[in-house]
């Protein structure tokens, strides 16, 4: 680093702070994107601090995207009676998360698995009477194995929303900004929301189904390829380019930003999410769009006009 | 380093200087030890060469409490804003309205905090009293 007086290094980092948290915000105006450019491109200084700024700020990942009371009371008390009355080994409790880009298999105490999808979390209370998951946030693979415990288990992944109890094998549940969905790859699964706990409806293989707090939406025949990306592949059908770029922002650092206009495009066909910058250059060359990319870490999509 | 010897306990005054003399002497090597720390870890922030997965999720978790130590050196309200919208993942509008305060406020407590981290890390001295 260049020497520099103390106070203007002191103000480059504030700057490139000031940016960051503007930025993470999900409106950005055109004239907020222009001032931007300009003070990127203003001191040679300013695209490295940015990025190692915004990298800070992007590493801690949240446990959820509104907080809960009682969700952490449970799992307090949860640990509190573990401790207390000295419960077996197949009682436990776990936060799991996943960074930008990473997506994990997890191996649960009963021999199933949940896939965490990237920039996700969840949290894994398992005690005598249920098998719970709590989908934090993001998207989750839930293969679920028969468990070996005498009286056997339900296993239920719960959210915001509602809760989803296996009565076979492979589901995913996702959870967006506003409400939930629910793909049923194998087997049934038997789903309700959290207003209406009794009312459940059951879910064969092959359907999906959205919920937000308060209702269900009718069931609607899932696509084949639901958990694709498991397989760090996005396989989309007549979907809007918004929704394409929302998903491929949870895979990729930095900004990903796109008007509205362009938003309304659709894609069909297939991008990888391990590789968010060859994912952009299939969709410019697939659609009308223009894509501007000043760095690595921020990108603005413009339809073509 | 030889430290000199400590004096014995009928010496009450001495001894006590000595005492905190090494003890002086050891929170300047902490410090020291930790400003490298912080360094070579931007060092390896920087290093993007390495596409492993598991590499990567280990330095992401490793900068995640990294940050959240440093981020306990700051004011009471900038650290709330931060682990708000950092860890419990809420809105500048939610935060807002928790602490009581106004949108741009929030966002003034969060600049301060990602910016004192910034300079924590890349060991640039920081003037918040100017």
């Amino acid at each position: 680093m260049p020497e520099t007086a103390d106070s203007d290094i002191s103000s480059l980092s504030e700057q490139a702070a000031q940016w960051a948290i503007c930025l993470s915000e999900n409106q950005v105006s055109n004239e907020q994107r222009a001032d931007f450019e300009a003070w990127l491109a203003q001191d040679p200084r300013h695209p490295i601090a940015f990025e190692q700024v915004n990298y800070l700020w992007q590493s801690v990942i949240p446990r959820k995207r509104q907080s809960y009371a009682g969700i952490k009371t449970f799992a307090s008390i949860a640990v509190l009676l573990g401790g207390l009355y000295g419960l077996p080994l197949s009682e436990w409790l776990a936060d799991e998360r996943t960074g930008i880009g990473e997506v994990r298999r997890i191996t649960l105490a009963d021999g199933s698995w949940i896939t965490l999808d990237s920039d996700s979390a969840a949290d894994i209370v398992f005690d005598q009477q249920q098998r719970r998951i709590i989908l934090q946030r993001g998207r989750l693979l839930a293969e679920v194995a028969p468990d070996s415990m005498q009286i056997p288990r339900p296993f239920v992944v719960e959210n915001r929303d509602g809760h989803a109890k296996a009565l076979g094998t492979r589901y995913i549940v996702e959870q967006t900004r506003h409400d939930s969905i629910v793909d049923v790859i194998e087997s049934q699964v038997a789903v309700a929301s959290r207003a209406r706990p009794g009312e459940s409806i059951t879910l064969q293989a092959g359907q999906s189904i959205r919920l937000d707090s308060q209702r269900l939406h009718p069931p609607e025949a899932s696509t084949s390829f639901a958990a694709s990306w498991v397989d760090a592949r996005l396989v989309y059908q007549d979907a809007p380019l918004s929704q394409v770029i929302s998903d491929l922002a949870r895979y990729r650092k930095g900004f990903l930003k796109i008007n509205e206009e362009a938003g309304q495009l659709r894609f069909t066909g297939v991008l990888p999410a391990d590789n968010p910058e060859a994912a952009l250059s299939i969709l410019e060359n697939a659609l009308p769009i223009r894509i501007k990319q000043h760095s690595q870490w921020f990108v603005w999509i413009d339809s073509q006009s | 380093m030889l430290l000199p010897e400590i004096p014995s306990l009928r010496e009450p005054r001495a001894y006590l200087l000595v005492t905190a003399n090494r003890l002086m002497i050891n929170l300047n090597r902490r410090h020291k030890v930790e400003e490298e720390t912080l360094l070579s870890m931007s060092a390896l922030i920087a290093d993007q060469s390495c596409q492993d997965v598991a590499h990567i999720a280990a330095i992401r978790q490793l900068l995640e409490r990294t940050l959240l130590m440093l981020i306990e050196e700051l004011d009471e309200r900038s650290r709330q804003a931060f682990m708000m919208a950092r860890v419990d993942g809420m809105t500048y509008a939610e935060i807002a309205q928790v602490m009581n305060v106004s949108e741009s406020r929030v966002k003034q407590y969060l600049v301060k905090a990602l910016a004192y981290c910034h300079q924590r890390f890349y060991r640039i001295k920081a003037d918040w009293h100017a």
